[in-house]
C-alpha cells in the first residue's frame, strides 16, 4: 500500500465527518472530500504534507466547506440553512441541528474549526497543528470558544 | 491555594496535562467545591457539544469508503495551443501535397484527342479498321511497345 492510500483510508472518515458537521448530511460531502485527497494526491510531495498529513486535511477539508458555503451564501442567509438539513431527520432534529450551525456562524474561523476538530476527539497537539493556534493556547481558546457556542445555542433554544 | 481558570480546568478534564500537573489539580479539587463545580459544568458542556455534532452524524455512519481514483492528467487546450496545432497541421498539408504534385507530374500522360478517320457506314463494324497514335505533351510520337503501362 502506498504511503498516499494509508494516509486516504486513515484519514477518510475523519474529513467526511467533519464535512458533514459543517454542512449537514449534503450530497456534496462526497464531492468535497473528493476534491480535497485529489489536491492531496497532486501535493503528495510537498514536504509540508508529508510532515502532517492529518493537520493538513483537516484544514482544506473546512477551507473547502466554507467556499462551498460562501458559494451558496449560505452563511449570511440563515433561512437557506434548512437546505442542509436531511430530510429523513425528525423536525426536532432538524431544529436542533439548524440552531447548531446557527451558534457555529456566529464563531471566528479558526475557533469553528477548532469546535468541530474538538468533537472528533483531536488531541491538544493535533487541534495546534490543524488550527495554527498556539499549542499552550489551545485550552485557553478552547474554553473561550466553547463558552460562546454554549451562549449562541442557549439564545437559539429560547 | 488559588484556584484554577477555565482555560486549566477545560485542559484538565480534557486530560492534556503531564500525570504531575494532573495530579496537582486533581490534589486542589479535593479541597476546592468552587473549582469541583466548575470542572463538573466543563465536563458537561463539552460532552454535550461533543453529542450535538455526533448526532448529525447518525444518517450518514453506513456510507462506505470510496475508492480512491488518482486523477489522470489532462491537457489543457487554451485557445493559443488550438492555434499553433491549426497551423501546422495545414502547414504540413500544404506540404505534403505540393511534393506529391511535382512527383505526380513526371509520370502524368495527358491525352489529346484527335480522331480523324474516314469509314464506310456500310461495312459491318468488325470489318472497320482504325489506328490510334499517342503522342506525349510535345507533340512526339510514343512508342506503344516500349512503354509500360
Amino acid at each position: 500500500m502506498s504511503n498516499f492510500e494509508k494516509i486516504y483510508t486513515r484519514h477518510y472518515n475523519t474529513c467526511r465527518r467533519v464535512a458533514t458537521k459543517l454542512l449537514g448530511t449534503s450530497n456534496v460531502v462526497s464531492d468535497i472530500i473528493q476534491e480535497v485527497f485529489i489536491s492531496l494526491y497532486e501535493r503528495r510531495k510537498d514536504a509540508v504534507i508529508i510532515k502532517q498529513p492529518a493537520a493538513w486535511l483537516y484544514r482544506a477539508t473546512y477551507y473547502k466547506c466554507i467556499d462551498f458555503l460562501k458559494q451558496q451564501n449560505r452563511f449570511s442567509e440563515l433561512a437557506v440553512l434548512s437546505e442542509a438539513i436531511d430530510e429523513s431527520q425528525s423536525f426536532e432534529q432538524q431544529e436542533v441541528y439548524s440552531n447548531l450551525l446557527r451558534a457555529l456562524n456566529t464563531l471566528k474561523d479558526n475557533e469553528r474549526l477548532l469546535a468541530v476538530l474538538y468533537s472528533e476527539g483531536l488531541s491538544y497537539k493535533e487541534l495546534a497543528d490543524a488550527t495554527g493556534i498556539h499549542p499552550n493556547s489551545i485550552g485557553k481558546t478552547l474554553s473561550r470558544t466553547l463558552r460562546k457556542l454554549e451562549k449562541e445555542l442557549k439564545k437559539g433554544i429560547q | 491555594m488559588r484556584c484554577y481558570n477555565e482555560a486549566v480546568i477545560q485542559q484538565y478534564i480534557d486530560k492534556e496535562f503531564t500525570n504531575e500537573e494532573m495530579s496537582l489539580i486533581e490534589k486542589h479539587l479535593i479541597h476546592c467545591e468552587h473549582c469541583q463545580n466548575l470542572a463538573e459544568e466543563l465536563r458537561e458542556r463539552s460532552s454535550a457539544i461533543k453529542n450535538l455534532f455526533n448526532q448529525q452524524l447518525i444518517s450518514d455512519n453506513e456510507r462506505s469508503m470510496p475508492t480512491f481514483n488518482p486523477p489522470t492528467k489532462r491537457l489543457k487546450l487554451s485557445h493559443k495551443r488550438i492555434a499553433i496545432a491549426l497551423i501546422a497541421a495545414a502547414t504540413l498539408t500544404l506540404i505534403i501535397i505540393t511534393n506529391n504534385h511535382k512527383n505526380n507530374t513526371q509520370s502524368d500522360y495527358i491525352l489529346y484527342q484527335t480522331v480523324e478517320f474516314e469509314m464506310d457506314a456500310n461495312q459491318p463494324l468488325s470489318e472497320q479498321t482504325f489506328t490510334m497514335q499517342l503522342m506525349d505533351q510535345n507533340g512526339k510520337p510514343i512508342d506503344l511497345d516500349s512503354q509500360h503501362f
